[in-house]
């Protein structure tokens, strides 16, 4: 299977940058997910790729293939690209039952008949439709609908599979179900693929590899966990999940931490830098509201000791969520451990207080 | 890359269209220009040309233009070309917005009823009323006579002068504006009318100062239609007009190419130019009038069913008033159209009862004239219809689905037969037909009349057709394309079947127009190739009324049948 590599992909949209020289590189037979706000770029990207956009530059190869290449003039039409394209709106055709709407693809690539049907059969089962191949698309369920379209884009087989927010129809529960699904196909086939989504719980839950984009540019590339745990600024800090960002300034720097005078809290708090090189001026403070911890033991080290008035508490059945006040600043807490008392004792970690230059203009 | 147990598949060369896309979209984009605005070219050229193109010679002139200028005739035909049309066109918007209002927003008795009513003259032809009309409310019709005979009233009427004209027109032209009106009245929130009431208005001041502000845009719109309209027609002066002698712009071409010897085709041709650059630039200012159509749209998403106006009191007088006018300009003239076919001599002086016979279609049936009119009129729909409608869904296809470079021209073109007045689309022809096939053999063909008639009633089928290719997502040909369809392939394999209930429609709407269309045919008509409408028209002036109105009756069979079947069949609406 082959790799993805996409190079300095620009596009633009009259004045508006799409694109604004992307490049990613894809690993053979990994879940890579495009993920950003609407109007980032992700699915301009994923269109690319199909060739149903043309960027303005760079060059779009998977393995020995170029499907763009901007300097060489090679723009191939999205019929000769080879991928699987599964749309958001699913875009099956209503015409046809199911099993024509996979078999179209080989049909147009001179499949013989009784080969094709074997293979439509295998695909179908394979999205575990076995037994729908006769309706049509008006006698199916939402989800179903999509797995015909998932079918179809897997039929011939392609190079690569490229979804378009394919669960965004699906309602909650279903959608949790598809990820699953999705994700376990996707490995037994091991097919590289493409996912764009703006959901980050469905990004973080299925991905690989995570590639998260702001205004037509890569903000960083990562393992779930290295986006989650390490976010490369302060953008893809506040994107993903729910953060708590301090202003501040630099006081002193030493070997590993940064001492920072936070606007409004009276003592100054450590802090990890997320870059290397000396820092000075403004920063900003990040931290999870999950990594704070409630009444550390006494001797618990590497925290920021400070103390907090409880503003606020919501109920969210696994947890529950504090709002806290420390001097001027709010705080979002996470625990699963009541707090008793309208004051309280927290422990920031200091590994897990992230610091990022300057102020919080999200990067 | 699939699982172990998957079959290897054995992948083919893709298949290819026979022409690259592009290929394909520059044929269709350049037939689509030749066809509709190409034809053009050959009447201004006529305009400006001091002999007929199909005589050698000549020179570039501009001595037609100044003949007509200088002609008090044809300054006369303007001057009752433009009364008619204010008249009409005030009438109408009045007319027809009231009766929108009253039909929509009112508890107004029968209103369901009316509201079919009303569409009536839209989907009949428009000659067979107007021989309806004419035999009722002329001096000698039958209405007029029996008034003037068995009661003291006065006949307050002339259908033979101009306000009795646009009196006629108006009862066809006010379902126009009641059309755009209704729609506007449908898509707006009738909680907008709620919140005036709530704030302490009464019911008149909200239709007043809310509701009526509101469909501005749909009156603007529609009255620059009937307008327009009302500039180029051509059979309501000829057969009213003829006896007082009045001169529209459209007769007055009519008669000096076809009745004035020698026909004086450089100044008809000149005419022509100026009533289609009128036409065009009326259209053109109702484009840029109704663009800043954003100040008049209404937020808010679902409409709750529309706040009904009590009438009260007023209820019952209304519903007899509007009964009253419906029986006049539906019932009667239908009326008049059937008894005329259906009878030897109509007249209030013997029971139409005892001379009831079916002579007249029996004449047109005996006569080769009325006969091949009917075959002719029936093949030019049904062929021509066809034809028509494929090339709309192709041209449609290039336009709105495409990355072809030139795509947003051909949007504009296929909307402009629209504002063609019928006679230029016409004579457009005519002349094109002389340059291109100097033999006449193609002018002597079904296929002339049939191509015109095609051409004027593209915009007609196009609006139909558009907004169901609007409707269809445009991932479905993506998903074509990204499954290995090239552009052909994916509009031939997926848009063109999903498309095929909206053909189907279209097809409908374009048969019954070419079906009942005349204009275009004065001009391109020959030996053997007469259609319906010009016949009635040619016969009615030259005063076989029987006949006429039984052909008339034939006509507006088919059309009923035809319409009935494709609502049947494919949901048609026509006026929709």
């Amino acid at each position: 299977m082959p790799d993805l590599q996409i190079s300095g992909l620009s596009k633009a949209f009259d004045d508006n940058v799409a694109l604004h020289d992307v490049s990613i590189d894809g690993k053979d037979g990994e879940l890579m997910t495009l993920l950003g706000p609407s109007g980032c770029g992700k699915s301009t990207t994923l269109w690319s790729i199909a060739g149903l956009h043309d960027p303005d530059r760079g060059r779009i190869a998977v393995g020995d293939a170029v499907l763009f290449d901007h300097e060489r003039g090679i723009d191939l039409p999205p019929e000769a690209r080879e991928c699987g394209v599964v749309f958001q709106s699913y875009a099956v055709w209503p015409n046809m039952t199911v099993a024509e709407n996979v078999g179209y693809p080989l049909k147009l690539r001179r499949v013989k008949a009784a080969e094709r049907a074997e293979r439509v059969r295998h695909v179908l089962d394979l999205v575990e439709l076995g037994d729908l191949a006769q309706r049509y698309p008006h006698q199916l369920s939402g989800g179903q609908q999509q797995r015909v379209a998932l079918g179809r884009a897997l039929a011939f087989p392609p190079r690569l599979l490229l979804l378009d927010e394919p669960f965004s129809n699906l309602d909650a529960k279903l959608r949790e179900r598809a990820r699953t699904w999705l994700r376990d196909l996707q490995r037994e086939i091991g097919i590289t693929t493409v996912f764009v989504t703006h959901d980050q719980d469905e990004a973080l839950s299925m991905s690989d590899r995570i590639v998260v984009m702001d205004h037509g540019v890569v903000r960083q590339v990562g393992t779930p966990e290295e986006i989650y745990d390490a976010p490369a600024d302060l953008f893809v800090a506040d994107f993903i999940g729910t953060i708590n960002l301090l202003e501040g300034h630099v006081l002193r720097q030493t070997e590993h931490h940064l001492e920072v005078a936070v606007d409004g809290i009276p003592n100054p708090l450590l802090a990890a830098p997320v870059r290397g090189g000396e820092h000075r001026g403004a920063v900003t403070l990040a931290i999870r509201p999950e990594a704070i911890v409630i009444e550390p033991d006494a001797g618990a080290e590497g925290l920021n000791r400070v103390s907090a008035a409880v503003v606020d508490r919501s109920y969210l059945g696994d947890h529950v969520r504090y709002r806290l006040q420390l001097g001027g600043v709010a705080l979002t807490v996470q625990t699963s451990a009541p707090i008793h008392g309208a004051e309280v004792t927290l422990g920031l970690p200091i590994a897990r207080t992230l610091a990022y230059a300057g102020a919080g203009d999200r990067g | 890359m699939t699982t172990a147990t998957a079959p290897v598949v054995r992948v083919g060369r893709l298949r290819h269209s026979w022409l690259p896309a592009w290929a394909t979209q520059y044929l269709l984009w350049a037939g689509g220009l030749v066809l509709i605005v190409g034809p053009i070219i050959p009447v201004v050229w006529a305009s400006l040309w001091s002999t007929p193109l199909y005589e050698a010679g000549g020179a570039p002139t501009l001595t037609n233009y100044q003949d007509l200028l200088s002609d008090p005739a044809w300054w006369e035909a303007v001057r009752n070309s433009l009364e008619f049309a204010v008249l009409t066109t005030i009438g109408s918007v009045v007319l027809g917005s009231a009766m929108a209002v009253l039909l929509t927003r009112t508890d107004l008795p029968g209103r369901r009823f009316f509201r079919g009513a009303l569409l009536v003259p839209v989907i009949i032809p428009g000659l067979p009323l107007l021989l309806g009309w004419t035999a009722m409310y002329s001096p000698a019709g039958y209405v007029t006579r029996w008034i003037e005979e068995h009661t003291p009233l006065p006949v307050f009427w002339d259908i033979y002068s101009v306000p009795g004209m646009s009196l006629v027109s108006i009862g066809i032209a006010a379902p126009v504006v009641y059309l755009f009106a209704r729609g506007a009245l449908a898509s707006q929130d009738s909680s907008l009318e709620m919140a005036a009431r709530s704030a302490g208005a009464t019911p008149l001041r909200t239709l007043r100062t809310v509701t009526l502000p509101l469909i501005r845009p749909a009156l603007l719109n529609s009255s620059m239609i009937v307008f327009a309209l009302s500039l180029e027609v051509l059979g309501l002066p000829l057969i009213l007009g003829t006896s007082n002698d009045i001169q529209f712009v459209s007769t007055y071409l009519y008669d000096n190419w076809l009745n004035v010897v020698p026909s004086r085709q450089g100044l008809v041709s000149a005419g022509a130019v100026v009533l289609l650059a009128t036409v065009t630039v009326l259209l053109l200012v109702r484009n840029r009038l109704t663009g800043d159509v954003a100040r008049f749209h209404t937020v808010g998403g679902k409409s709750t069913s529309a706040a009904t106006v009590k009438l009260g009191s007023a209820r019952w007088p209304l519903f007899a008033a509007t009964g009253a006018y419906f029986t006049a300009v539906i019932v009667i003239p239908l009326g008049g159209l059937l008894l005329t076919a259906f009878t030897t001599t109509l007249t209030p002086f013997i029971d139409p009862w005892s001379v009831l016979s079916t002579t007249h279609f029996e004449t047109v049936v005996d006569d080769p004239v009325f006969s091949r009119s009917i075959t002719n009129s029936l093949t030019i729909a049904i062929v021509g219809g066809a034809l028509a409608t494929l090339a709309i869904a192709a041209l449609a296809i290039v336009a709105h689905r495409s990355a072809f470079r030139h795509r947003t021209s051909l949007q504009y073109v296929m909307v402009y037969p629209r504002a063609m007045p019928g006679l230029v689309t016409g004579m457009a022809f005519f002349w094109s037909f002389v340059i291109l096939d100097p033999t006449g053999k193609l002018r002597a063909s079904l296929w002339a009349i049939g191509i015109a008639f095609a051409v004027r009633s593209l915009a007609l089928g196009y609006s139909a057709f558009y907004p169901q290719l609007a409707a269809l997502g445009e991932d479905l040909d993506r998903a074509a394309r990204t499954s290995g369809a090239d552009w052909w392939t994916s509009v031939k394999t997926v848009l063109f079947k999903l498309l095929r209930p909206a053909m189907a429609v279209s097809f409908v709407l374009m048969f019954v127009a070419m079906l009942s269309d005349y204009d275009p045919a004065v001009f391109l008509v020959t030996p053997g190739t007469e259609v319906m409408g010009l016949t009635m028209l040619k016969l009615w002036v030259a005063g076989s009324a029987g006949p006429v109105a039984a052909l008339g009756v034939i006509q507006v069979a088919i059309t009923l049948l035809v319409l009935g079947l494709g609502r049947l069949l494919f949901g048609v609406r026509p006026g929709a």
